[in-house]
C-alpha cells in the first residue's frame, strides 16, 4: 500500500473546504423565537385592547427559559438595574426554575434598535427597563409591540395599590408602561453662588419668574466686553435647553403644545410669543445666559450655571460632581402658575408568542417592586410606591434633601405630561421638530412669529398624520 | 528546421486543445472558485442582498409601525426632491461639510506624505502620531472634539487666545463655525490615511526619475511639479475619491457633538436619513440612501469626465 503525500495543493484543497462549510454553518439562521407582526392599528386611533392569547393556565414546570431585558438607564441606574437582575438570576437559580435573564444596555441606540425590530418582525427584548420612553412608546403601543400590563400583572399577584397617586400612565384604562420612577423639573441653584451674592433661598427664593431673573442676574459673571462668562440662568444657545425653558413658561401660561383634543396646536399665541421672548431676554436683555454654550449638563457640573432648569435626574450625578454645592427649588411662578414636566422611567413588556415568555417578564418586574430600595436608596429617583416610599432606607437617603420640589409639583397638581405622538417626537424635551424651528428663533435668524408659524406648521403636519397619544395620569 | 517548426506548432495546437478542454470546470477553476465562495456567500448575504432591498424599500412607502407596505413608485423621490425642506437644506450642509474637508484632506495629506517620504528629523514619530487618530471610534472622536472646540474653555480657543488671536470663536453654537468645527476634527482623525496612501505612492516613484530631473537642472519645486505630482496622480484621485465619499456619509461628528444643530445647520443627508430610520420610515430612509449614492456616482463621474481621467 502505497502512503499518499499530502501536497501543498491538496491542504489548500482541505482547508477551503473546511472554511466553506464553517462559512455556512455560521450562516445558518439560529433557532430563536419568531414572532408574527401584531395586527398594527391604523394612525390615529387608540390604542389596541387588551388582545392577549388566554395565558397558560401554568407555566410548564422545569421549563428551562432564556429572557432578554434592554435597560435604558445611563449610570449609576442601569448598573444598579443590571445587579438587581443578576440577584434575581440567583434566586431563579436557587429555585432551580431554569429561568435566566441576559441584559444589554441600550441607552444610546434604543430607537435604531426598536425599528430594526419592528422591520425584522422580531428582535424585541422580553422586558424592558428603561428611562423617558415617551417619545416612542406610543408608537409601539398603537402598533401593538408593547401589551398592555394588567392582565399579566393580575396573573402574577401584582398590585397597583401601592401605587402613589399621579404615578400610573393610562391609556384607555390600560397600563402600557409601569412607572417606577416618576420625575419632574425643578431649578437647581449653585449655592456658592448665591451666598457669594447674597441670596437667601429659604427667606427670598426664586419664587416667581421676576424674581429668578433677579437671582440670576446677581449670579451673573460677565465680561469687559460685557459677555457673559457665567451663566446666571443655564440656557445652551440653541437645542433643546431653550426648547425646554420655553415649554415650562408655555406651560405655566397656560398653553401647551398641543390642545386637550391632541389634534391641533395650542402655542400659536400671545402665551407662546412671551415664552419665546423669555427665552430671547434672557440673552439679550437681562443677560443671563451665555448664548454659546452647547453642553447644558457639562455645564452645570463643573460650577459654571447658577440656576439650571431640568429633572430630578440630575440629582444624582450633582451629588457626585466634584465642589459642586447646590440646592433646589420649586419651578417658579409664571403669573401665578407653576408647570413642572412629568415623566417616567418606565418598565414594558414586548409582545411574544409564547405567553409564558411575557409572564416571566411581570414576574421579573413584580420581583423588583419588592426589591426596588437599593436603587432608590443610592440615586435620586422618586419612587412610584408608598412602601418604598415608607422605607427607612428611602427617607434616610441624601437626595431626599432635594426632591421637595418634585413631590411638590405631583401633590399640588402642576405637573404636565410629555407629549407622545406615534409618527413623531413632540416633546419639549428633545423633539428635533421643536428644535429645529425654535433654533431659527433664538439664533436670531427669523423672528418669533415666523418661527412659531414654521413650528406650527410643522406640528399641525405631524398631527394629521396622528394625533397625540393622550395619557391619563391616575 | 521545418520538422522541428512543424513540431512546436503541433505542441501549441494540443496545448490549445488542452486549455479549451480545461474551460469552466477544470479543476484549477474549482479549486479557484471553491475559495472565492465564502466571500460570495457573504457578499451577498450582507451586500448585494440589503443593498436590492433596499432599493426595493425606497419605492415603497414601508413604515412598519404605521400601515402595510405599498408600491408608491418614485413618490418617495419625488417628494425628497421637491417637497422636503429639511433634506434639501441637509444636502447644502453636507455639501459645505464637503468642500471645507476634501480638498484640505487631500492637499494636507499630500504635504505630510512629502514630509515623511523627505525623511527629515522626527519623521517616523510624525507617521505614528498623524496616523493614531485613525484608530479611534468616532465616538471618541466626536466627545473629545466636543469638548475642544468648546467656545469659552475649549482647548482650541485657549490656545488660540495664548498666542493672540481670537480666543472666542463659537466652533459649535454658531450655524456659520458648526461645519468648520466639525470639518476640524474630521481632518484630524481621517488626514493619517490620506498621509498613507500618498507615501505608498511616492515610494513607488522610481529615484531614477527624481534624480535625472535633478541632472537636468530641475530645482525641488520643478520636481515636484512635473515629476512627482504627475506621477501621483492615481493615487490622488484615489484619495479623493475615498475623502469624498467619506465626507458625503459623515453622520457621526454631528451626532455627537451637534445633534444636527444649532438650528440644522450641521444635520447632514445621512443625519437626515437616520431620523426617519428612527421614525421607522423606512421606504422614506431607504430612497434618502439611494439618492446619495446617486449624487456621489455623478460627482464622481463629473470629475472623470472634466479631468478626462481613467479612474481604472
Amino acid at each position: 500500500m502505497t502512503q499518499q503525500k499530502l501536497t501543498r495543493r491538496k491542504f489548500l484543497a482541505i482547508t477551503g473546504t473546511a472554511a466553506l462549510g464553517a462559512a455556512a454553518a455560521a450562516c445558518a439562521p439560529a433557532a430563536s423565537p419568531t414572532t408574527a407582526p401584531p395586527t398594527s392599528a391604523p394612525a390615529g386611533t387608540s390604542a389596541p385592547a387588551a388582545t392577549l392569547a388566554p395565558a397558560a393556565t401554568s407555566a410548564p414546570s422545569g421549563q428551562a427559559m432564556t429572557l432578554q431585558a434592554w435597560i435604558s438607564r445611563g449610570a449609576p441606574q442601569g448598573d444598579i438595574i443590571g445587579q438587581l437582575i443578576d440577584k434575581y438570576n440567583a434566586d431563579q437559580a436557587s429555585k432551580n426554575t431554569g429561568i435566566k435573564w441576559e441584559y444589554q444596555s441600550v441607552t444610546d441606540s434604543i430607537d435604531a434598535k426598536l425599528a430594526a425590530a419592528a422591520t425584522a418582525g422580531k428582535g424585541f427584548p422580553n422586558g424592558y427597563i428603561g428611562d423617558d420612553s415617551l417619545a416612542w412608546a406610543s408608537r409601539y403601543i398603537q402598533a401593538g409591540w408593547v401589551v398592555p400590563l394588567n392582565p399579566l400583572l393580575q396573573q402574577v399577584g401584582f398590585s397597583f395599590d401601592d401605587f402613589l397617586p399621579l404615578t400610573r400612565w393610562t391609556l384607555n384604562g390600560n397600563d402600557y408602561m409601569l412607572n417606577y420612577g416618576p420625575s419632574g423639573f425643578l431649578q437647581y441653584i449653585n449655592m456658592d453662588h448665591a451666598k457669594e451674592a447674597g441670596l437667601d433661598l429659604q427667606n427670598d427664593p426664586p419664587d416667581t419668574l421676576d424674581k429668578m431673573v433677579e437671582w440670576a442676574q446677581k449670579m451673573t459673571k460677565k465680561d469687559a466686553s460685557g459677555n457673559v462668562t457665567r451663566s446666571g440662568f443655564l440656557i445652551t444657545g440653541s437645542g433643546l435647553q431653550p426648547t425646554v425653558v420655553w415649554g415650562h413658561i408655555l406651560q405655566a401660561l397656560g398653553s401647551s403644545l398641543v390642545g386637550p383634543d391632541g389634534k391641533t396646536t395650542n402655542f400659536n399665541n400671545a402665551n407662546g410669543k412671551q415664552a419665546a421672548q423669555f427665552v430671547l431676554d434672557a440673552f439679550n436683555k437681562y443677560k443671563i445666559s451665555d448664548p454659546n454654550l452647547t453642553d447644558r449638563y457639562k455645564e452645570w457640573g463643573t460650577g459654571n450655571a447658577s440656576i439650571f432648569w431640568s429633572g430630578d435626574w440630575v440629582i444624582g450625578s450633582s451629588l457626585a460632581a466634584k465642589d459642586l454645592h447646590f440646592d433646589t427649588w420649586k419651578m417658579p411662578q409664571v403669573n401665578g402658575k407653576r408647570a413642572s414636566q412629568a415623566s417616567l422611567e418606565s418598565m414594558m413588556i414586548f409582545k411574544q408568542d409564547d405567553p409564558n415568555r411575557m409572564l416571566e417578564a411581570a414576574k421579573l418586574f413584580k420581583w423588583m417592586f419588592a426589591n426596588f430600595t437599593p436603587l432608590y436608596a443610592q440615586t435620586g429617583d422618586l419612587t412610584s410606591v408608598k412602601s418604598i416610599a415608607n422605607s427607612d432606607a428611602y427617607k434616610n437617603r441624601p437626595a431626599n434633601k432635594y426632591l421637595g420640589p418634585v413631590q411638590d409639583a405631583y401633590a399640588n397638581g402642576y405637573t404636565f405630561p410629555q407629549n407622545s405622538n406615534p409618527v413623531q417626537d413632540l416633546n419639549y424635551y428633545g423633539s428635533q421638530v421643536l428644535i429645529r424651528n425654535l433654533d431659527n428663533v433664538w439664533l436670531g435668524k427669523m423672528s418669533i412669529e415666523d418661527g412659531l408659524n414654521a413650528l406650527e406648521k410643522d406640528v399641525q403636519g405631524v398631527l394629521a398624520q396622528a394625533p397625540l397619544v393622550q395619557f391619563k395620569l391616575i | 528546421m521545418k520538422e522541428q517548426v512543424l513540431a512546436a506548432e503541433k505542441q501549441a495546437k494540443s496545448q490549445a486543445r488542452v486549455q479549451a478542454r480545461r474551460g469552466f470546470f477544470s479543476r484549477h477553476d474549482r479549486i479557484a472558485y471553491s475559495f472565492l465562495i465564502p466571500f460570495a456567500i457573504l457578499f451577498i448575504a450582507f451586500s448585494l442582498y440589503p443593498f436590492l432591498a433596499g432599493l426595493y424599500l425606497s419605492f415603497t412607502d414601508n413604515s412598519p409601525l404605521v400601515r402595510e407596505t405599498h408600491f408608491i413608485g418614485l413618490t418617495n423621490y419625488i417628494q425628497i426632491l421637491l417637497n422636503d425642506r429639511i433634506f434639501v437644506d441637509s444636502l447644502k450642509n453636507t455639501f459645505y461639510y464637503v468642500i471645507i474637508v476634501v480638498p484640505a484632506q487631500v492637499v494636507l495629506g499630500l504635504v505630510l506624505a512629502l514630509y515623511i517620504n523627505k525623511r527629515l528629523f522626527g519623521h517616523e514619530i510624525s507617521r505614528m502620531a498623524f496616523f493614531a487618530p485613525f484608530v479611534l471610534s468616532v465616538s471618541v472622536v466626536g466627545i473629545v472634539w466636543g469638548w475642544i472646540l468648546e467656545t469659552r474653555y475649549g482647548l482650541l480657543n485657549l490656545s488660540l487666545a495664548a498666542i493672540g488671536l481670537p480666543g472666542n470663536t463659537p466652533w459649535l453654537s454658531n450655524i456659520s463655525w458648526v461645519m468648520i468645527g466639525i470639518g476640524l476634527s474630521s481632518l484630524w482623525w481621517h488626514i493619517g490615511i490620506s498621509m498613507v496612501l500618498f507615501l505608498a505612492g511616492l515610494q513607488d516613484i522610481p529615484a531614477e526619475l527624481r534624480e535625472a530631473a535633478v541632472i537636468d537642472g530641475a530645482n525641488g519645486w520643478q520636481v515636484l511639479w512635473h515629476v512627482t505630482l504627475p506621477l501621483l496622480r492615481p493615487v490622488g484621485v484615489l484619495v479623493f475619491i475615498l475623502a469624498l465619499i467619506d465626507a458625503m456619509k459623515v453622520f457621526g461628528q454631528p451626532w455627537f457633538m451637534t445633534n444636527g444643530g444649532p438650528a440644522g445647520a450641521s444635520t447632514t443627508v445621512v443625519y437626515d436619513l437616520y431620523l426617519n430610520f428612527q421614525s421607522t420610515k423606512m421606504g422614506y430612509a431607504s430612497a434618502i440612501g439611494f439618492l446619495l449614492l446617486v449624487i456621489i456616482l455623478i460627482i464622481a463621474l463629473i470629475r472623470q469626465l472634466a479631468l478626462k481621467e481613467d479612474l481604472t
